[in-house]
């Protein structure tokens, strides 16, 4: 019995070497299952651009190798076929097995005790290793290697896909990363000093916009969502705010050396405010003189800004005729009023102006990254021009190209700032510059840095055609107007669509020729309308002269 | 440990080994006179050690007659022999009663023995006799028991009957009812022997003296092997194979082969698996073995299963044999080892 007795543990040790046969066999048909899955991914990822196939391959093969592994050793392996095995293996005519079998029952007979003894003795003069040899499938494991090493190969080898996989990436960080400068417009918005629905409205678009973007992921989706953007806030524009601005500043910058009332300084509304107060001191002829200032600037806000216009219009026949001075008090609250007004359109104007600069940088780098595939280096020029006003304001443009693929461009305000970007793999190169100092940023490119650039008023371009923010759209519709339209066989004529003048289609950056005789225009106009001494009056006709298209000025 | 097994009647006491011996003695006696039909002897061995019957088929001349007068003269059996015709009648082979005087003048029945009242029977040229003779017989070789005059009379143990039948000259036959093939454990064919054989056999045979054959087994010990061999253990797998294997010599059954579809009428019954374990084990014992082996059964299956295996007249048109139908079902039907690939 005790031969019996040693028959189970031998079988166990058998088990066990089956068991690690079997995880071995597992593991190879598992790589085998893994090299078919990841040739067909690697080769997809040839045709199809994917960039994760390699991962995917290197991650597959430590599974298959482990689960593979892992689930040859643990599945059931019950000991009867094991003792089969043993049999099949040592050439046992079933003693072993049949052995284990009686070992479980009772037994009739001395022979099925003798069977069994003669098994358990049989076995324990042959080996575990002989019962259960390591042996492992060769044509199994030659297509396990050979699959193993053609999917290595196609690992390492370039794959043309690899550059597009790159580029998405590139646009899906750019488009990130414009979706956290949108998020910052839209914070900046929220904290202007201003209380206007219109505030409100751009900061929850532009958080929308931002929201948008990051979902997007790709550039199409997000010129997509820019364009959208922008035409909601096209939408929160004013046409007239601008003039009204325009012409308010105007008339302060007159204030500033012609006080409504001697000793008065600030804004409109705080000269107003003040010119109430002074009132009843006033001269008959200062009451007058400021009197028909006000009416002047009462009858130029007509139009852009009417409330203002009628508060103006109040304040000068209360002043005119001698009478309260609260309607000056409530024109000085329809000032301020107006102030806000503006304030809110600016930030508008300026978070359209920055969408329009995203998006064509967004748009820029879908093509040139499209296009620069291949190139070397590249050289990029830079071209720039800037205008400014007696104020310090002023607007910069660059372009940069690189080898003709590149485009960059800047705008400024102020002291003039320009950007510059640069695709494909030439260098891009931007400037900008307004009144000879100029602050520009560095081109972005793919696989060349960009040449920052900067000179003053020096125009290697037309001027006429350099594209110029547009502050005032539409300003005059009569002129302005562009219809489309179709024309029946009876010749009755229909319109399908209008488009007011230069930027008034969404388009915040005009040519300069097309923008030049409104602004000219309303200057003269403005000139003639204020108290303006003739000899600044020439100064400034002369100033919009060395302006024109084809001038010297830039 | 000790291996041997005591009769429970007997009370021979047999191990495996003796066994074995006893059994290579027989085989050795018999190869005296019969020469190279090893595989025939070993399969009428098969038959004498389960109590099998045996149905011995082959052309006449080919020593069948021979060899199981041998075997009686190696066993020691009572021997009779009955040459099958076709005016043999049931009582010929069973016995009568008959009307005996006794020293008194008293008359009575007295029942007299038939040859089939003894413990190897040769029915020579079995299919030769009458249906109702052939009918005597089934009885006899399932009961192992005789009826006459209403009254059952068992015949002794071991009782073997091995009947030979020529496959030629149909004219005047009586072929075997299934029913009664299905009664034989194994259907040996006799086949013509190698020439190198057949110069033995000339040799042994034409000498003016023949060879001595002496009893080597008794009958008691031959009722110890006959007992020992059905202790010989089966696995479960085996015995799930056994009857896979007759299950696939059915036409209905999934497990056929397209063989056994298109040529076979009716297949084995259980009754051949029985057939194919006992021979399986008589394989074992006889091989040293302690158990049933596959290769044992797949040995055993043809002279098993040949004649429990009714063919289709498809086959016979087609010069199909049961032997081939039965490769075709050891081919088809799944080993026990098939399940080990899995392992590697």
């Amino acid at each position: 019995m005790v031969a019996d007795q040693a028959l189970i543990p031998w079988l166990e040790q058998v088990r066990r070497r089956v068991r690690a046969r079997r995880g071995i066999r597992s593991m190879i048909t598992a790589l085998v299952v893994w090299g078919s899955a990841s040739l067909l991914l690697l080769l997809a990822a040839r045709v199809v651009p994917l960039g994760w196939e390699r991962d995917a391959a290197a991650a597959g093969a430590l599974l298959a190798i482990a689960a593979g592994f892992v689930l040859g050793l643990t599945r059931k392996l019950p000991l009867p076929l094991v003792a089969r095995s043993a049999d099949q293996q040592l050439q046992g005519s079933d003693r072993i097995a049949t052995a284990l079998e009686l070992l479980g029952k009772p037994r009739s007979s001395s022979l099925a005790s003798g069977q069994v003894n003669a098994a358990s003795r049989w076995a324990a003069v042959h080996s575990v290793a002989g019962a259960a040899p390591m042996r492992v499938p060769r044509r199994r494991m030659m297509a396990a290697g050979g699959l193993g090493a053609v999917v290595v190969l196609l690992a390492v080898l370039p794959n043309p896909n690899d550059r597009v996989v790159d580029r998405l990436r590139a646009e899906a960080a750019l488009v990130q990363r414009q979706a956290e400068q949108v998020r910052s417009q839209a914070q900046a918005a929220q904290e202007l000093p201003v209380d206007s629905a219109e505030k409100q409205q751009l900061a929850a678009e532009l958080e929308r916009l931002a929201a948008e973007l990051e979902r997007s992921g790709g550039i199409e989706k997000a010129l997509e969502e820019f364009a959208r953007t922008e035409g909601r806030l096209q939408a929160l524009q004013s046409t007239e705010h601008l003039a009204a601005k325009t012409l308010t500043r105007s008339f302060e910058r007159s204030l500033a050396g012609s006080p409504l009332a001697p000793g008065l300084t600030g804004s409109l509304a705080q000269q107003l405010a003040g010119l109430q107060e002074q009132a009843p001191e006033l001269s008959g002829l200062q009451r007058s003189e400021a009197a028909e200032r006000l009416k002047g600037l009462s009858d130029s806000l007509a139009s852009a800004d009417q409330a203002l216009s009628e508060a103006l219009a109040g304040a000068a026949q209360a002043l005119e005729s001698g009478g309260s001075p609260d309607a000056v008090g409530r024109a000085a609250a329809a000032a301020q009023s107006s102030e806000a007004a503006a304030a809110a359109q600016d930030a508008v104007a300026s978070a359209r102006a920055a969408l329009s600069d995203l998006r064509s940088q967004l748009a820029q780098a879908g093509q040139g990254q499209g296009q620069g595939e291949g190139q070397g280096q590249g050289q990029g020029q830079g071209e720039g021009q800037g205008q400014g006003q007696s104020q310090g304001q002023g607007q910069g443009q660059g372009q940069g190209q690189g080898q003709g693929q590149g485009q960059g461009q800047g705008q400024g305000q102020g002291q003039g700032q320009g950007q510059g970007q640069g695709q494909g793999q030439a260098a891009g190169a931007a400037s900008g510059v307004v009144g000879g100092s100029s602050a520009a940023t560095g081109g972005q490119a793919t696989g060349g840095p960009g040449r920052p650039q900067g000179t003053g008023n020096n125009a290697s371009t037309e001027v006429g055609e350099s594209p110029i923010y547009n502050p005032i759209p539409g300003s005059d519709p009569a002129e302005r107007i562009q219809a489309r339209g179709d024309v029946d066989p009876s010749g009755e004529q229909s319109v399908t669509g209008r488009q007011l003048g230069p930027g008034a289609g969404g388009d915040a950056l005009v040519p300069y020729r097309e923008i030049y005789p409104e602004y000219s225009n309303r200057a003269a106009r403005a000139v003639e309308q204020m108290p303006v001494p003739a000899s600044l009056r020439t100064f400034v006709r002369s100033y919009f002269e060395s302006l024109a298209p084809g001038g010297n000025g830039g | 440990m000790s291996l041997t097994e005591q009769h429970s009647e007997t009370g021979v006491p047999l191990t495996p080994q003796e066994y074995a011996e006893v059994a290579a003695a027989v085989e050795t006696e018999v190869a005296k006179l019969i020469v190279g039909q090893g595989r025939l002897v070993r399969q009428v061995l098969i038959c004498l050690l389960a109590e099998g019957h045996a149905l011995l088929e082959g052309v006449p001349g080919l020593g069948k007659t021979m060899l199981l007068r041998t075997l009686s003269q190696a066993v020691d059996l009572e021997f009779s022999r009955v040459q099958f015709t076709p005016d043999l009648m049931p009582a010929d082979i069973v016995g009568t009663q008959v009307l005996r005087e006794d020293d008194q003048g008293r008359r009575r029945f007295e029942f007299s023995k038939g040859p089939l009242f003894a413990n190897l029977v040769l029915a020579d040229e079995v299919n030769r006799a009458t249906p109702k003779t052939q009918s005597a017989l089934l009885e006899a070789m399932q009961e192992r028991a005789a009826t006459v005059a209403g009254q059952t009379r068992p015949l002794p143990r071991p009782f073997f009957v091995m009947a030979t039948q020529n496959p030629i000259e149909m004219e005047g036959t009586y072929p075997l009812p299934e029913a009664q093939l299905d009664r034989f454990l194994l259907k040996i064919l006799v086949e013509l022997p190698e020439p190198a054989d057949m110069v033995k056999i000339l040799e042994r045979t034409t000498a003016p003296y023949e060879p001595d054959v002496s009893k080597v087994v008794d009958t008691a010990k031959l009722r110890a092997m006959i007992h020992l061999t059905r202790q010989v253990p089966l696995a479960g797998h085996l015995a799930k194979y056994a009857a896979s294997l007759v299950a696939a010599t059915h036409p209905g059954r999934p497990e056929a082969p397209e063989t056994v579809r298109r040529y076979v009428r009716f297949g084995a019954s259980p009754r051949g698996a029985q057939a194919l374990v006992l021979a399986a084990k008589v394989t074992a014992l006889l091989s040293g073995g302690l158990n049933v082996s596959e290769e044992g059964l797949r040995e055993v299956a043809a002279p098993a299963l040949r004649h429990r295996v009714i063919l289709s007249y498809e086959a016979l048109a087609d010069g199909v044999s049961a032997d081939a139908v039965i490769d075709s079902v050891l081919a088809h039907v799944p080993s026990p080892t098939e399940d080990l690939k899995d392992l590697g």
